[in-house]
């Protein structure tokens, strides 16, 4: 596939970017600023203490912190070593981050807080690294790991997606031409770390001479107060799930500078409508993380009757197929080309039953089955439902199955069904455990806890004895 | 229920596909087939490094 290669990685991006604008302010967190030769410089001292501890192509390098100048610095610096990087959530319960990062096998692990575990070396980032000269920095393979992210698993275990250089490179040289990306541009970045979402708006602006500022998600809840940092900083450019973006509407949020990009979960038609006339742009975003992030946009119009997803990115082809591959008019969602992600970290049968070979694509090329129904109209693609059991929940993935299988291993718990309604997932529980909601608490991130738990005798069947979920929904 | 085929590329990386349809450019037959199940169980025990082939220069 002789084209696949060819773009820089993010790694050579970055650093030819820092060459020539050393001076310009590349990153602003709270009070602090770093220009593109602090953050350029702060990555080559980090860089080469990771290196020394074993860090460097195929080690995968856990990073648990705030949202921060230096866990932008971490990310960068371990990309520069060769090696992918693991983002881990520090307000994810600790039980969840150690099993992410046993799972993953991970080699080192990066914090700024107390350290989860004491199974892999760990170095502090708010250590004082001594200056280095220039990290060597080797030219990844474009098909070797840049990161890691876990995302819910349908069976009671999260899986980790493994995206190549090559994906994350093409992401941004797709995501540049849409969004216009340039050297006057500001990209506030709000989403965490642990959701996909985060890396556009993470590196955009840090390969193309702009500012990125960051947001820790927790703030931005809080309407007022980002919508005043948006004005105080000149963002230009903000992604957000449409949850996010009601935040913003609601404090009576204007601006016809920027660019707004949402995604992460179905966008209303009557949010699209509201949201509109508010910003300068309206891009309505889709993807999985196992197509790299983004794989389809649709530029939303004044006063939009119906949402499409729209066409692919560039380097980006998507297919509506049957079971057999065949294309046909509606049907589940295949995505293919250069952001196709190597698959789920240490799951072969799980990644040969999603990751498909590709008759459309280049020779051996691979097709990502999204499980996502569409349907192909004049106007792009038309999302209509899953053809599976998995939600979003304010913008976060969520597999129901992985709920109900932390429910079942609670003492006392018979039987649960996990569903959605709103931005709440509910729970419908046989049998008796007190404290449910604080039981997986202990061991789920908070937006996987049900906020309702609805105690039951027995639970519906259908007439072929399965669980009648939509039985259940229908009580809601 | 129809029969499926394990098939490999050439970054090593191995799927499925139906049994009966030409192989798409680019894969090759490995060497099993049963349904859709047994291959991915047969996938499961086979495909022990799953870094494609490019990139299996680092450890």
């Amino acid at each position: 596939m002789p084209v696949l290669g060819a773009l820089p990685t993010v790694v050579q991006l970055f650093r030819r970017q820092a060459a020539s604008t050393p001076d310009r302010v590349a990153l602003v967190a709270g009070a602090e600023r770093l220009t593109y030769a602090e953050l350029d410089a702060a990555a080559d001292r980090l860089a080469t203490r990771l290196a020394a501890a074993g860090a460097g192509p195929g080690a995968l390098v856990g990073i648990c912190a705030a949202k921060s100048a230096a866990c932008v610095t971490a990310m960068l610096a371990v990309l520069r070593t060769g090696a992918a990087y693991l983002p881990l959530d520090p307000g994810h319960p600790a039980a969840r981050v150690e099993l992410v990062l046993t799972d993953s096998g991970a080699h080192l692990l990066l914090t700024d807080g107390d350290p989860v575990t004491t199974a892999v070396p760990v170095i502090r980032l708010d250590e004082e690294h001594p200056p280095a000269p220039p990290f060597p920095a080797v030219p990844p393979d474009p098909a070797a790991p840049a990161y890691v992210i876990y995302t819910s698993g349908s069976t009671g275990r999260p899986k980790g997606v493994v995206v190549p250089h090559r994906a994350l490179a093409n992401l941004l040289t797709g995501m540049r031409a849409l969004a216009g990306s340039s050297e006057d541009d500001v990209w506030l970045s709000a989403a965490s770390l642990t959701f996909d979402m985060s890396v556009p708006e993470l590196y955009l602006p840090l390969v193309t001479g702009g500012r990125l500022v960051l947001l820790d998600p927790k703030a931005a809840i809080l309407g007022k107060r980002l919508a005043a940092l948006i004005e105080r900083e000149g963002v230009t450019h903000m992604q957000a799930t449409p949850s996010g973006w009601r935040v913003l509407l609601y404090a009576g949020f204007r601006d016809p500078k920027l660019t707004a990009l949402i995604g992460g979960e179905a966008l209303p038609a009557a949010l699209a409508r509201e949201l509109r006339p508010r910003v300068g742009r309206l891009v309505n975003m889709y993807g999985p993380t196992e197509a790299a992030v983004w794989a389809t946009s649709w530029e939303v119009p004044p006063e939009p009757e119906t949402i499409s997803i729209g066409d692919p990115l560039p380097g980006a082809s998507v297919h509506v197929v049957d079971d057999r591959l065949n294309e046909v008019t509606q049907g589940e969602l295949a995505i293919g080309g250069v952001g196709v992600a190597s698959g789920y970290l240490g799951r072969p049968a799980l990644t040969a039953e999603r990751f498909v070979p590709d008759p459309y694509g280049e020779p051996g090329s691979r097709l990502y089955l999204t499980g996502d129904v569409v349907r192909r109209t004049g106007a792009g693609l038309e999302f209509l439902r899953r053809a599976d059991t998995q939600v979003k929940v304010r913008g976060y993935r969520v597999e129901l199955g992985e709920v109900e299988a932390a429910m079942d291993a609670l003492p006392g718990v018979r039987q649960s069904v996990a569903a959605v309604s709103g931005d709440a997932l509910v729970a419908f529980v046989v049998g008796d455990c007190p404290d449910l909601r604080g039981r997986l608490a202990e061991v789920l991130p908070s937006y996987m806890v049900p906020t309702r738990v609805v105690p039951l005798d027995s639970l519906p069947l259908t007439p072929n004895g399965k669980i009648d979920r939509r039985a259940l929904e229908e009580t809601l | 229920m129809s029969d499926v085929l394990v098939v490999v590329n050439h970054e090593e990386q191995y799927s499925i596909w139906p049994a009966g349809r030409e192989l798409p450019p680019g894969w090759r037959a490995g060497g099993f087939t049963g349904t859709r199940e047994e291959c991915l169980a047969h996938i499961e025990t086979v495909w022990t490094d799953m870094r494609p082939l490019s990139a299996r220069g680092g450890r």
